[in-house]
């Protein structure tokens, strides 16, 4: 009995060396992996050191923004102040170059007013051309009439011819001038002829240039009337522009 | 010089025109088409009407007579009694349809040019129209339009250009034609 309590003391004591023996390696090893304290405390003023430089820095990019802040805004002022400049100036030019447009509207309106009434020309233009148709009738009727007399005057010739034939030779001579009126007269018809067509001609051309001087005119009328239409959009803008603009005067 | 097309494109204008203005309703057309230069005038008178551009002129030349059958066409035209026609009334209604078929033709200009002008219709004796070649046209056509088979009327278009003339107008489809109506904007 006694030994084997002595055993079991033993046994008790062995298993206690052994627990004993591993957790002295264990302080040990915790022993190992602890930092010094003077350590520490060096890391703890590096860190605060750190801290206070970061700081200082967050101060000063705090101060330079403060004063880029205060630098926008004086610019941006200064910006609003000149742009306000210009933009009065801009407006006070606006201003009076729509009242010069309205006023050359306006007389371009008068003159174009003016010049519509070209259509009384055309009254002139007219009464010239019935004065010049009435002409080249009055010389158509007296070139009828000559045309008439030559007739008559070829028929007398003819006459005078045959007369002269009947006298024989006492009317030789007579022949003579009887065939140099007859050649004349037929001279004479076809010169009738001619001028009768060149009435005609003087007739069309009367006619058609008037018609073209006419037409020429309404073409220049609607061109006008086109650019009144155009010159009344204009100034209906500026009349416009200019009411929006004056409440904000 | 006129090209070919512009040539064509005259023609079907005046042709247009002169079915718009020369045929009243009832009338049967017969024949409408470009006829060789006559040698003589088919009547004694004519009324003239111009047209003016920057780039030609253009005369309208429609061919009558105081005849008992023009006189009934034209009063019926004009929508007139041809027994109560005075001379002058007769002059007028022919003058208003010479307008009527010259002014289809202008609004047909005016649609390819910017500017163009017509002249007030004016009569002539035809023998003037013997002379048309003084105008020197670059484009000098006839056409006849029968109706009913007996009513010739004759109508001659002289275009006179001063610079290169060239465009194509065709006839508007028949759907797209106007009925007459007022068109509100």
């Amino acid at each position: 009995m006694t030994i084997t309590l002595m055993l079991t003391l033993l046994t008790g004591t062995i298993v206690l060396n052994l627990l004993l023996g591993w957790r002295a390696r264990r302080l040990h090893a915790t022993l190992q992996t602890m930092v010094p304290r003077e350590k520490l405390e060096d890391n703890n003023q590096r860190a605060q050191a750190r801290i206070d430089d970061l700081q200082e820095q967050i101060e000063a990019l705090e101060q330079r923004l403060h004063e880029a802040q205060r630098q926008w805004d004086a610019r941006q002022q200064s910006l609003i102040s000149e742009q306000q400049l210009r933009l009065t100036h801009s407006q006070a030019q606006a201003s009076q170059a729509q009242t010069q447009i309205a006023s050359q509207c306006g007389t371009l309106d008068r003159s174009i007013t003016e010049l519509r009434n070209v259509g009384k020309t055309y009254e002139r233009w007219h009464a010239s051309m019935d004065f010049l148709l009435g002409h080249n009738r009055a010389m158509h009727n007296k070139n009828d009439e000559f045309a008439s007399i030559v007739r008559q005057l070829v028929i007398v010739a003819l006459n005078a011819s045959i007369e002269a034939a009947r006298a024989g030779t006492m009317g030789r001579g007579f022949a003579v001038v009887a065939d140099e009126m007859r050649s004349l007269s037929v001279r004479a018809e076809k010169l009738a002829q001619d001028f009768r067509s060149s009435l005609y001609e003087n007739d069309l051309i009367t006619t058609t240039t008037f018609q073209d001087m006419q037409a020429g005119g309404k073409m220049i009328v609607g061109a006008v009337t086109g650019l009144e239409l155009q010159n009344r959009k204009i100034l209906n803008l500026v009349d416009g522009q200019q009411a929006v603009q004056e409440p904000c005067a | 010089m006129i090209s070919q097309r512009a040539k064509a494109g005259f023609d079907r204008m005046v042709m247009q025109g002169m079915r718009a203005s020369l045929v009243k309703p009832g009338d049967e057309v017969t024949d409408l088409s470009p006829v060789p230069a006559w040698g003589q005038p088919p009547t004694s008178h004519a009324v003239v009407l111009s047209v003016a551009s920057l780039l030609f002129r253009m005369l309208v030349v429609v061919y009558f007579s105081d005849t008992p059958a023009m006189r009934r066409h034209f009063a019926g035209l004009s929508r007139q009694n041809a027994e109560d026609l005075s001379h002058q009334a007769f002059l007028d209604a022919v003058c208003e349809a010479g307008n009527l078929c010259c002014g289809s033709v202008n609004r047909d200009l005016g649609g390819l040019y910017a500017w163009v002008g017509m002249s007030t219709p004016h009569i002539v004796e035809s023998h003037c129209t013997r002379h048309l070649g003084i105008l020197k046209a670059g484009h000098l056509q006839h056409f006849q339009l029968l109706l009913n088979g007996d009513t010739p009327l004759h109508l001659t278009l002289c275009v006179s250009e001063s610079e290169d003339l060239d465009f194509d107008f065709q006839l508007p489809a028949p759907e797209s034609q106007g009925v007459g109506e007022l068109e509100l904007f």
